[in-house]
């Protein structure tokens, strides 16, 4: 049975999420010094709070859940990435359609639920993502908040102290 | 190899030892015949449930041979034959072996009939000793011991022998003994003995003379019609005429030569040639009947072709087993019922019942056998499939091979019962039942019964006798007409043609039909655990109570009319309420009925062959499936009385659907016998109403109090009623035409109410409306024509307050109704008040007990100073407890009008009580007979022993005052309603009760009694049982005695009015009665208010009674289940999947997740929106059997199995869907056209087209971007219609949906299941946790966010988090 967190969707707040620093063995995975498990995806909920569309290629965002800020990608570029050149053309066109309806959801101000794979561009920790979603329910930042300690004590390891 | 020395032993050696031995050696090193092997038995069959492990026999060390003389039986002309002096044996047909010294009887392998009279050398043989003295040689290998003198002339073709050898005159050289039959040898008939005068009417010297039949087929060819023997047997086999033995004739051989039937019956099949034989005309059985056939003569002789190997082979029969002849070889694996029933190879049974039939003593187990002119009979038994194989009188047995176990020889004992002569004269598949039913009689009864009074004797008729002609069609008798008439004229005896026998019933043991039912029920939960994990029965609901659930027990249940079988046992009363059990010497089983009448006797047997039987039990495979027993039916087990031993814990009980089912059943012996009480029913009655049943006290270990007798007890009011019947009938009483007011009613109404001294009597004494005309009629009709109806009122002074109802009294005694028409009256006693009573009953008498019913009227004789009226004691509510003698037993009793006695002759019912085919009554009683009168059925829940017939008005009056004295006694409540009011009341008054400051908790509330349908019955723990109490932690540190020694926790779940209740509390298991369960109907007497919204306290007095009708129909319960009355997301706080291995399965969890990928969809087209297009509903656009989610929420990755309704909801294809139908409204049709979901359309269309889609994902199960959908189905499915499948998963897994899914971990049994149902579809099983999802919704934010914060809040981080803060 599964016991790590390495295909888990962490719940970090922004705080814990950029002191992430990659495994000198793996890059594509990253850990905190308290967490001795490898981590390779995360989620936020946070209001965006900028915007940077480069059409046919990206979108840049940044996402503020209050700790901090999280720098996102979501790609666009689907029909030219070498990643989907196996993939049938109709699955792309399809992964195509949901990123960019993705990419007209995120709009600065609005709170959103943001998950993907945790990457590093040039030394910085981002989300690459997977999925937005768009919070209108205003509980949804505490909820992530609670959450975020909850697994943090009950899964994850991190005692207060040890920040 | 030093060869040893060859030992030569003496016959008197080998009886003397009486050793069972084997001298065989001389096969090991010379001819490896297969005799001396063991013979091959088929391991992959089931084995026997009995041990029969035979050893072989022991061999003598070196080779030992014997040296005598093989003789032919001797002729004896006597009757009864007496025995063979020298053997021990009876038999008339068995060879001899004599070394000069001793005799014994032998059987030969490789005969020839030149071995006769002449010395041989035994080389191998078995000897086998009889029981009694004596023994038989079987001769396995022989040489002659002077080889010389025996030698026959190479130029001899033919060797001849005369049949008679012991002649004692000389043969008359003139006799007229010409005829001669060459021909094949078809059958034997058994040697039979018949009156002989030989020198005409005249001569007084008239004796017995033995001889046996034989049928020989001939060939009427020139060269086999040739007088001379050698002719016609030289040859044969090259003249081709085995096709052209279409000629048969019989020949008698007799007197002397009667000596000659072992050799005759080896020689069937053989080309023989019979001469010097007579021709005469025969005249057979009590017709006399000519029949024409050849006689043997002092010059007769055989003759046999000098080489013959084998036999003739006769044409194949075509087995249909419809009675066919023909020939079976096989090895005999075992002997039944003292040699009546041969099982051939464990499949094949061989009937030799007919007395008549003897068959050589090597017929043991273990040996190969060849037997010819057998009919073939496949009887049409349901229960089992089996070849029975009918001996007649044509049957001859060829022993092939002598078995080298030791096992005993085969001699029956002659027996003149009447049950062998019944079973002599029945069809064989009649036979073979009777035969199973008499070995099962004798394994059910033999603790019970006698063996006389099972089987009979020569005079008199055995209970199995009597049961299977009770059985058995009188197409399957069969008249019998002696060896003569049966072996001459047997095709017309109907010996070849099976009659239909019908649908018989196989009579079994109690213990292999628990051990069936048991097994069925094992098979059947394996097979469905097995099973697709797709069908409806997948994975089970379970109960939902609290923040657990529960599982359900399997109920399963066995139709009798499903598998042919009757039981037959004794009854014995049982603890649980309302339960008999019907025993036998096996075993037991649980009979539940809302019904119990109490004339059914202990001890009595009675047959049940219409019943229901419910097994009932928690999965738990791993332990019992490898244990199942087979084969319980089988012939074998029941001719083996095997007896099986229970394993598991399965509850079997039995149940009668319908009221009155079991009651059908007929005692078979000795008869029902009655309570004495009723013999004697005069005198005066006190009437009692019972208010309650209270549960058989359990003894507690260390209490003193209770005593070592268990009794129980029930609560009674005694109405101030009794009734007196007079013990002679007096003069008839005047009648009055004045039928009893309504003021009357009234007035006593009020008068009882204010308990006025007034005393008032009413005498009727009018005649009744046309009862008179009758009169004279006598005892011809029923006593309504005496009746008369007599009130009068008046008005006396003094404490006393009489009021006197006539009546008719109706009771059922000895097979019979008898009828009272004199002086019966009800009055009404001195006491005006209710008094209660407690009736004690003691074990003996729980059978009495049982069959009282709350609510139940009933009467109980006056007793010399009894407590019932006791004056003294007037005053007092209560007169306390009195002891059930068999002196005063309660008798039931229901008050009905006149004019359902009159409708009785006119439409008789058929009642659902009793069974009886006549009702008379005795001239000298006071009854009368009714004739074609069953049983009135008034009332169909009552029972009654005693029936009173009232006037309308008297009766309306009694039974309203009664049910006035008894109100708020044992009324149940059915309305929730009422139940609401109640309840809400006592959750005020409990909570004053819990603020007060009382240091003992006890559970406090008002008694109540609840009618409802038990949707779920669980145990529960004691935490959670004081939970439900809502008395906190414990009873105050307290713990009642009561309660610390209840043995089972148990929350049920009840339906009132479609309204949930929830009834809980410990309570001895007797208390509950058996049957109870989800599904059924029930009573809940003397339950507490608990305080909580609908929720009730068993207390150690309350008591459940089953209601009529049972409902076991998993379809129902699991849609009673649907509506639990807690949501499931209240269930408690959010678990986390990375949690999920610490929880056990029947724990549900709930959890907070987001879906990220699925694994698999299987789409069904619902076949709902075709069969009811034309009616606009709404409904799902697919049916999905099985979906897997993967689920994350932060912790951990789970998958998520689920179906139908859920995983639409998380696929978000849940909207109302509604189809386009027309439905008419009047005459004008109206087109519905509602707006639909596009996707849910579109999936629709998709699966009308294609039925069945699996989607799979073979990508990525942490990134729907990865994910690699394939689309599978049967037919060529469009691009479009796979995107849209495509898209339809990808959306599922985007947006970031918040769920909150409520399912279980799936244990290891569920687990496997889905493994299998994956391999079945091509995928494997994830390697991470699986959850069964039952219930999902879109997350509350907020008070999920409440929840986490309040449990943070408990925690320690919340004080580290503070003081970092601070």
């Amino acid at each position: 049975m599964e016991t790590t967190l390495i295909n888990t969707h962490v719940k970090l707040l922004a705080s814990d999420f950029n002191a992430l620093t990659p495994l000198p063995s793996d890059p594509s995975l990253f850990s905190r010094s308290a967490t001795p498990s490898p981590l390779s995806r995360a989620e936020t909920v946070g209001t965006i709070t900028s915007r940077d569309l480069k059409p046919g290629k990206f979108l840049r965002f940044t996402i503020d859940d209050g700790t901090g800020c999280i720098p996102c990608i979501l790609w666009l570029n689907h029909s030219n990435s070498p990643y989907f050149t196996r993939r049938s053309p109709t699955d792309v066109r399809q992964i195509a359609q949901l990123a960019a309806s993705l990419a007209s959801l995120v709009q600065v101000g609005v709170v959103a639920r943001v998950r993907g794979r945790i990457s590093g561009y040039r030394g910085v920790v981002q989300i690459t993502v997977a999925d937005v979603g768009v919070e209108r329910d205003p509980n949804a930042e505490i909820l992530h908040w609670l959450q975020c300690v909850k697994l943090a004590w009950k899964c994850y390891n991190v005692s207060p102290c040890s920040r | 190899m030093e060869e040893q020395p060859v030992k030569i032993l003496s016959l008197s050696h080998l009886i003397h030892q009486s050793l069972p031995l084997t001298a065989a050696s001389s096969l090991s090193s010379s001819n490896p015949k297969p005799k001396a092997k063991l013979p091959r038995i088929d391991k992959t069959q089931n084995e026997s449930p009995t041990p029969t492990n035979p050893k072989t026999l022991k061999p003598l060390k070196g080779p030992t041979v014997l040296v005598g003389t093989l003789n032919l039986p001797i002729h004896r002309n006597l009757e009864p034959l007496p025995s063979n002096s020298a053997s021990g044996c009876s038999k008339i047909s068995c060879f001899s072996f004599s070394d000069g010294d001793s005799s014994v009887c032998c059987d030969i392998l490789d005969f020839h009939p030149r071995v006769i009279g002449k010395k041989i050398r035994v080389l191998a043989w078995n000897y086998i000793p009889f029981k009694y003295g004596g023994g038989f040689l079987e001769i396995i290998k022989w040489a002659f011991a002077e080889s010389s003198g025996f030698l026959v002339p190479c130029s001899l073709k033919v060797e001849s022998f005369p049949l008679c050898l012991e002649f004692p005159g000389n043969v008359k050289e003139n006799c007229r003994a010409r005829c001669y039959v060459h021909g094949v040898i078809e059958s034997v008939s058994p040697v039979t003995v018949v009156p002989c005068n030989a020198g005409g009417k005249d001569d007084k010297r008239a004796s017995l003379v033995s001889g046996f039949l034989t049928k020989v087929l001939v060939c009427e060819c020139k060269l086999c019609s040739s007088s001379d023997p050698d002719k016609a047997l030289c040859g044969i086999h090259e003249r081709h005429c085995i096709d052209n033995f279409t000629k048969s004739f019989i020949v008698y051989i007799y007197d002397f030569a009667s000596c000659w039937h072992p050799v005759v019956s080896k020689l069937v099949g053989n080309y023989v040639s019979l001469t010097g034989l007579k021709k005469k005309l025969i005249f057979i059985g009590k017709e006399e009947e000519s029949q024409l056939m050849y006689v043997t003569s002092e010059k007769s002789k055989l003759h046999l072709p000098r080489f013959q190997d084998q036999c003739v082979l006769f044409q194949k029969t075509i087995v249909l087993g419809k009675g066919e002849c023909g020939e079976y070889t096989g090895i005999v694996t075992e002997i039944y019922m003292q040699g009546m029933v041969i099982e051939f190879d464990k499949k094949v049974m061989l009937l030799l019942t007919d007395q008549l039939l003897n068959f050589t003593h090597s017929l043991r187990v273990g040996a190969i056998v060849s037997v010819r002119n057998v009919h073939f009979v496949h009887p049409s038994f349901s229960w089992t499939n089996l070849l029975v194989l009918g001996a007649c009188f044509k049957t001859s047995i060829h022993v092939k091979s002598f078995s080298p176990m030791k096992t005993g020889c085969n001699i029956q004992g002659h027996s003149e019962s009447l049950l062998r002569k019944f079973i002599d004269s029945l069809s064989f598949s009649a036979r073979m039942w009777v035969l199973l039913t008499i070995s099962c009689f004798k394994n059910k009864f033999s603790r019970i019964l006698s063996e006389t009074d099972i089987l009979g004797s020569k005079h008199k008729q055995g209970v199995a006798q009597k049961y299977c002609t009770s059985c058995l069609p009188s197409s399957v008798m069969r008249s019998r007409h002696g060896i003569f008439v049966e072996y001459c004229k047997h095709d017309s005896c109907g010996c070849g043609s099976e009659p239909d026998c019908g649908c018989l019933k196989l009579v079994v043991p109690m213990s292999s039909f628990i051990s069936h039912c048991k097994a069925t029920w094992i098979k059947m939960t394996a097979r469905k655990a097995g099973s697709d994990i797709m069908s409806n029965d997948n994975l089970e609901s379970p109960q939902i109570c609290g923040r657990k659930s529960f599982s359900q027990p399997t109920k399963m249940m066995l139709q009798s009319k499903d598998i042919d079988v009757v039981l037959l046992g004794s009854l014995k009363s049982s603890l649980s309420p309302g339960s008999l059990q019907l025993i036998d010497a096996t075993g037991s089983i649980d009979i539940v009925s809302p019904n119990l009448p109490s004339s059914l006797s202990i001890g009595t047997i009675y047959q049940v062959s219409d019943f229901t039987a419910v097994m009932e039990g928690i999965s738990d495979l791993a332990d019992h499936l490898e244990s199942v027993p087979t084969g319980l039916f089988s012939c074998q087990s029941i001719l083996n009385n095997a007896i099986f031993v229970e394993g598991s814990n399965l509850t079997v009980y039995m149940y009668c659907h319908r009221i009155g089912e079991l009651y059908r059943s007929r005692p078979v012996f000795p008869g029902f016998s009655y309570k004495e009480t009723l013999e004697d029913l005069k005198g005066r009655f006190h009437l009692l109403k019972v208010t309650h049943k209270f549960p058989v006290l359990q003894r507690f270990q260390d209490d003193h109090i209770i005593t070592e007798r268990l009794n129980a007890y029930a609560e009674a009011i005694i109405l101030p009623w009794d009734l007196l019947i007079p013990d002679k009938a007096e003069d008839q009483i005047t009648a009055i035409s004045k039928p009893l007011s309504s003021d009357l009613v009234e007035n006593y109404d009020k008068s009882y109410e204010k308990t006025t001294k007034r005393c008032k009597t009413i005498e009727t004494s009018s005649s009744g409306p046309n009862y008179a005309q009758n009169e004279s009629a006598g005892n011809s009709s029923y006593c309504v024509n005496t009746f008369r109806r007599i009130y009068k009122e008046k008005i006396c002074s003094g404490s006393s307050y009489p009021l006197e109802i006539p009546c008719v009294t109706l009771y059922f005694k000895e097979t019979m109704f008898n009828c009272r028409n004199d002086k019966t009256k009800i009055t009404s006693t001195s006491y005006s008040g209710v008094r209660k009573v407690l009736l004690e009953f003691e074990q003996r008498d729980f059978c009495e007990f049982q069959s009282l019913k709350i609510g139940g009227c009933y009467i109980i004789k006056h007793q010399k100073e009894d407590r019932y009226c006791s004056i003294n004691n007037s005053s007092a509510l209560s007169i306390g407890k009195v002891l059930i003698t068999s002196r005063a037993i309660p008798l039931s009793i229901s008050f009905s009008s006149q004019e359902a006695l009159l409708a009785i002759d006119q439409t008789p019912l058929i009642h659902d009580i009793f069974f009886c085919n006549k009702v008379t009554v005795p001239k000298d009683s006071h009854g009368v007979e009714l004739p074609s009168l069953k049983f009135m059925n008034a009332c169909p829940h009552s029972c009654s022993e005693v029936k009173m017939f009232l006037s309308p008005e008297s009766l309306a009056f009694l039974e309203g005052n009664i049910e006035y004295l008894g109100q708020g006694f044992v009324k149940p409540i059915s309305s929730f309603e009422e139940l609401t009011n109640i309840s809400e009341h006592m959750t005020r008054s409990v909570k004053s009760v819990r603020n007060s400051n009382l240091d003992v908790f006890l559970p406090r509330g008002k008694l109540i009694s609840l009618h409802g349908h038990v949707v779920a019955f669980h145990s529960t723990d004691q935490s959670s049982l004081a939970v439900n109490i809502g008395y906190g932690s414990s009873f105050g540190g307290y713990v009642p005695n009561f309660i610390k020694h209840m043995t089972q926790s148990a929350c049920i779940h009840v339906l009132v009015e479609n309204h949930m209740v929830k009834i809980f509390g410990k309570l001895s298991k007797h208390a509950f009665p058996v049957g109870f369960g989800a599904g059924v109907n029930a009573t809940f007497h003397r339950i507490l208010v608990a305080g909580g919204q609908n929720e009730f306290l068993l207390i150690p007095a309350s008591v459940i009674i089953l209601g009529p009708a049972l409902v076991i129909n998993s379809q129902y319960l699991s849609a009673t289940l649907e509506f639990p009355s807690i949501p499931l997301l209240d269930i408690g706080p959010v678990s986390l999947i990375s949690e999920m291995d610490q929880c056990p399965s029947y724990m549900l969890l709930k959890l907070h997740c987001k879906i990220i990928a699925v694994y698999i969809l299987v789409l069904e087209k619902n076949e709902k929106v075709v069969q009811s297009h034309r009616i606009a509903h709404i409904c799902s656009p697919a049916n999905i059997p099985l979906a897997g989610f993967i689920l994350d929420d932060g912790s951990s990755s789970c998958c998520c199995w689920t179906n139908n309704e859920m995983a639409l909801t998380l696929l978000r294809l849940d909207k109302e869907y509604e189809a386009t139908g027309e439905s008419s409204m009047g005459s004008k049709k109206t087109l519905l056209t509602k707006s639909r979901d596009p996707n849910s359309v579109k999936l629709d269309k998709i699966l009308q087209q294609h039925g069945r889609i699996v989607v799979r994902n073979c990508g990525s199960t942490s990134d729907a971007s990865f994910q690699d959908i394939i689309v599978g189905s049967n037919k060529i499915m469009s691009s479009r219609d796979e995107d849209f499948l495509k898209l339809s998963i990808l959306n599922a897994c985007s947006r970031s949906n918040l769920w909150t899914v409520v399912g279980r971990a799936m244990d290891s049994v569920d687990t496997k299941r889905l493994e299998n149902q994956l391999t079945s579809l091509n995928m494997p099983n994830l390697p991470m946790r699986n959850i069964w999802g039952m219930e999902v919704h879109h997350s509350n934010q907020l008070s999920e966010a409440r929840s986490i914060f309040e449990e943070l809040k408990a925690s320690k981080i919340f004080e580290e988090v503070s003081m970092l803060l601070s």
